[in-house]
């Protein structure tokens, strides 16, 4: 209860809708309301009817078609005379995007991939809306590339949450982390939420930006929005349903540009391969003791549960993370990367690996800059304008890099490791597919001979973006 | 705090019990001086020298031991990396980019001589340095000391702490809890912002929770939860039952003053000051028909609104007893809020307010009583704290 709404009920006994720590209160509710309603529910430890405060968008929709007056004390938004500085001509599949999202009453996912222009889409959203606005990213480096496009088109101060940020304006840019920790406070500020890279909204906590939110008008954006795990559902339910679909390959030409990917068997030294084979039999064995099937379903899981309770489990389990990391890191794969740079001087590179290490193993020993989540703000920050630039022409990186930042100059990704998840391998992908004149990009797999890699890079290529070069 | 991979529990059914470890078991004692002794001497040490240290140090690197290194490693304060390091890196990487425009090198032995030939640091000293503001590399500026038996509770409260993170409808009995304590406890649960549901009030029963639970049990609040809990360690007689929802179930979870854990936060209770007793002394010794004590009970008013009164008034002519509470000046917030839950009670409850005249010119506040002609009769202002006369008076004034 607060001040204002204390003066609102004291001219009158109105039905108030009010904000509270991600939730809204509904004061003297009209008793058809809730009848009708499944939202609402009476908390009586505060003696209110409450509801999550993404009930909002329905809630005054019912209230508004009821014809009941009401006090609105939930929205904290507001409406902006936004203008662009640089005219926008959308691209044929941004258009379309845009008007499906239109028509499906401003809430809605759209699925476009790397390089065909999300964050376009989306200051086109907010040009035709024109009210607050919060972006929420995955990573810190997307939210300042983010800063950077929409202080380009609107021209206003752009708040950022996050990365040692908490600035707070009417169009904000924060990352899930930020916002899952503010969003009780600032749930009621933005009518307008923006979820990049949305397949990460599905997660337990980041779940709880979209629930805690007032935000009427919702758009979430992603190149890969399937989930194994089949909760792609969740963010249609808390977004809005998939209004676009657009596929790599049918953008080839309009938007990215044409592409090879490369698989590069490398030998490991004998001596690796003595190791590899020794911790792969220890682990294999106890896989096979147990009669755990890694390919079922809960195989993982079985696993881990069953290596948990020995030591012979332990040692299997040790023998797994060994087994893996000598395949990802053979000291044969750092000869690889020499000649594929070689064979491509002067172009924009990034070099992907799995673990933190091996990047900075390739750091050491090739004297490149690494980016990883260890790397301080203002270093990655000055690390991505001098690659964009090209006064560095190679980038190092774990997964930062894996989602989102936007290098059209890229040509040439090497994944000289990974997991075996096709969306981590089409988001590298997409890395080096923006568009620009007579460029063609090439992916480059480093695999390591006779270990488990081959499997996952199979699995990687079950993604019809690597069945085979693009055909142009 | 510990992570997940520190947790050590039993479950059996459907009960989970964390592991403590014995504060005064000799064994455990000399493990955690081990590792004390070995973070008492690793100023200058970077984190990864540390981590190698205590696996050397232990013969046996198990779930105990990482536990105390996590929080033996939370009481290091690190040095901020030197800016140097990063310009140094730089000044190769760029030399690197050079070099690798300007030749063609036949092989990366070629490639790399060249770097440590052009920059005048050999190989392996450009290496060392390259990436050794790297957070692993950080070194050790101060290590705040602790003994044994505490790292150990601090251990023990840890495990619960940890339990808490994935818990969900937390109860909390206390039997015989002072009114102090209680006041303690309700302002702590407002700090960590937790909904409390009174279940029972003797013996005082509680349900802690946050505003989203009630749609979604899946929605926690096991981080104030758990930060919460240190200071419930304070308390006397207490018993928290907990549900707590892990990767093969739910399970429950009992905790009460017997786990004798010593908290590692401050107490600082809630005495009663000086002048209060004073308050009743005089009043007591002018007043014929009105008797006032201190008040050993709390009211709930509604809207999350607990409220204790400093002041409990009996006598004859009273039914019922009245209640006061007393605001200075740095209870500005709270006063506004009591107010506005105040006006907003159908039943009113026989509660007066004392406020320091401080307080009477706030506009807020001042709107509040103005457009509020009941709550003004539950209202009087006194300087520092009430006389004899101006808690009469506000008394006759309600009963009037």
């Amino acid at each position: 209860m607060n001040l204002n709404v204390l003066r609102a009920n004291k001219l009158d006994k109105k039905c108030t809708i009010i904000f509270e720590q991600g939730t809204i209160i509904l004061e003297n509710p009209p008793s058809s309301l809730l009848a009708e309603s499944n939202d609402f529910k009476w908390d009586k430890r505060t003696k209110q009817w409450r509801a999550p405060a993404r009930s909002y968008r329905p809630l005054v929709e019912k209230l508004t078609e009821q014809k009941v007056k009401f006090v609105d004390k939930a929205r904290a938004y507001k409406c902006l005379n936004l203008t662009l500085s640089n005219p926008i001509t959308p691209r044929d599949h941004q258009a379309t995007a845009l008007k499906e999202w239109c028509d499906a009453s401003f809430e809605g996912t759209v699925c476009i991939p790397t390089g065909g222009g999300k964050t376009i889409l989306a200051v086109l959203a907010l040009n035709t809306l024109q009210r607050s606005c919060l972006v929420v990213v995955p990573t810190i480096d997307l939210m300042h590339q983010w800063y950077e496009v929409l202080s380009k088109f609107f021209g206003i101060q752009i708040g950022l949450l996050g990365g040692g940020y908490k600035n707070i304006f009417d169009i904000t840019v924060s990352t899930y982390d930020s916002a899952f920790l503010n969003i009780d406070h600032i749930g009621d500020k933005f009518a307008f939420l923006v979820f990049d890279e949305c397949h990460h909204l599905p997660g337990e906590q980041y779940k709880k930006i979209a629930i805690c939110s007032i935000a009427p008008f919702r758009l979430g954006l992603s190149a890969t929005v399937e989930r194994q795990d089949g909760k792609q559902s969740v963010i249609f339910d808390l977004v809005g349903p998939l209004v676009y679909e657009g596929k790599i390959k049918s953008m080839i030409g309009h938007g990215l540009s044409p592409y090879d990917t490369k698989t590069i068997e490398v030998s490991m030294t004998p001596e690796e391969k003595d190791e590899y084979d020794e911790a792969r039999k220890v682990y294999t064995s106890f896989l096979y003791m147990n009669k755990i099937k890694l390919s079922k379903d809960r195989g993982w899981i079985d696993f881990i549960s069953i290596a948990s309770r020995s030591k012979a489990g332990k040692k299997a389990m040790q023998a797994y993370r060994k087994q893996k990391i000598l395949a990802q890191a053979s000291s044969n794969k750092i000869i690889e990367i020499w000649n594929i740079l070689n064979d491509h001087p002067g172009q924009r590179v990034i070099i992907f690996t799995n673990e933190n290490d091996m990047a900075y193993n390739i750091g050491h020993q090739f004297f490149l800059p690494v980016l990883t989540h260890k790397t301080k703000v203002k270093e990655r920050k000055m690390m991505l304008d001098l690659f964009r630039k090209g006064e560095i022409k190679i980038l190092v990186t774990s997964k930062v890099l894996n989602e989102g930042v936007d290098v059209p100059e890229a040509s040439v990704a090497i994944i000289v490791s990974g997991s075996g998840a096709v969306r981590e391998h089409v988001q590298r992908l997409g890395r080096i597919l923006r568009d620009q004149k007579g460029k063609r990009a090439v992916l480059y797999e480093l695999i390591s001979k006779g270990t488990s890699e081959k499997y996952v890079n199979q699995r990687r290529r079950e993604h019809d973006a690597y069945q085979g070069s693009s055909s142009i | 705090m510990l992570t997940k991979d520190h947790l050590l529990y039993k479950r059996k059914k459907d009960t989970v019990t964390p592991s403590f470890l014995d504060p005064e078991n000799v064994v455990v004692q000399d493990k955690a001086n081990v590792l004390i002794n070995l973070f008492e001497s690793c100023v200058n040490q970077s984190q990864a020298e540390i981590k190698e240290a205590v696996s050397e140090a232990l013969e046996q690197y198990d779930n105990v031991s990482l536990g105390f290194e996590k929080l033996l490693m939370d009481r290091c304060e690190f040095q901020t990396p030197d800016e140097s390091i990063q310009e140094k890196r730089w000044d190769i990487i760029l030399l690197a980019e050079r070099l690798r425009e300007e030749k063609i090198f036949s092989s990366l032995e070629e490639y790399r001589e060249a770097i440590s030939e052009h920059s005048n640091i050999n190989l392996k000293d450009i290496e060392n340095s390259l990436y050794c503001d790297l957070p692993e590399c950080k070194k050790v500026l101060d290590f705040k000391k602790i003994s044994a038996p505490d790292l150990i509770h601090r251990y023990n409260c840890a495990q619960i702490q940890g339990l808490l993170i994935y818990s969900k409808n937390v109860r909390i009995i206390f039997d015989d809890i002072s009114n102090s304590d209680k006041r303690s406890l309700f302002r702590r649960l407002r700090f960590h912002q937790l909904l409390v549901e009174v279940k029972r009030k003797d013996p005082l029963e509680v349900e802690l929770s946050g505003p989203l639970s009630i749609f979604d049990s899946g929605q926690k609040y096991g981080i104030k939860l758990a930060n919460f809990f240190p200071y419930l360690l304070h308390l006397p007689n207490f018993k928290l039952n907990a549900k707590v929802v892990l990767k093969q179930g739910e399970f429950d979870l009992s905790v009460d003053q017997k786990c004798a854990i010593k908290s590692h936060y401050k107490y600082s209770g809630a005495y009663i000051p000086e002048e209060f007793e004073q308050v009743v002394k005089i009043f007591n010794s002018k007043s014929d028909g009105f008797d006032i004590k201190i008040a050993d009970d709390f009211l709930n008013i509604g809207r999350q609104s607990y409220c204790f009164p400093d002041f409990c008034v009996s006598g004859k002519k009273l039914s019922k007893p009245i209640y006061i509470e007393l605001f200075h000046k740095w209870h500005k917030f709270q006063l506004k809020s009591r107010l506005l839950s105040f006006v907003q009670l159908k039943k009113k409850p026989r509660l007066v307010f004392g406020l320091c005249k401080s307080i009477e010119k706030d506009g807020d506040i001042k709107e509040i009583i103005e457009n509020n002609e009941e709550l003004a009769k539950h209202i009087f202002y006194f300087r520092d704290f009430p006389s004899y006369k101006q808690i009469d008076k506000s008394l006759k004034n309600i009963l009037s």
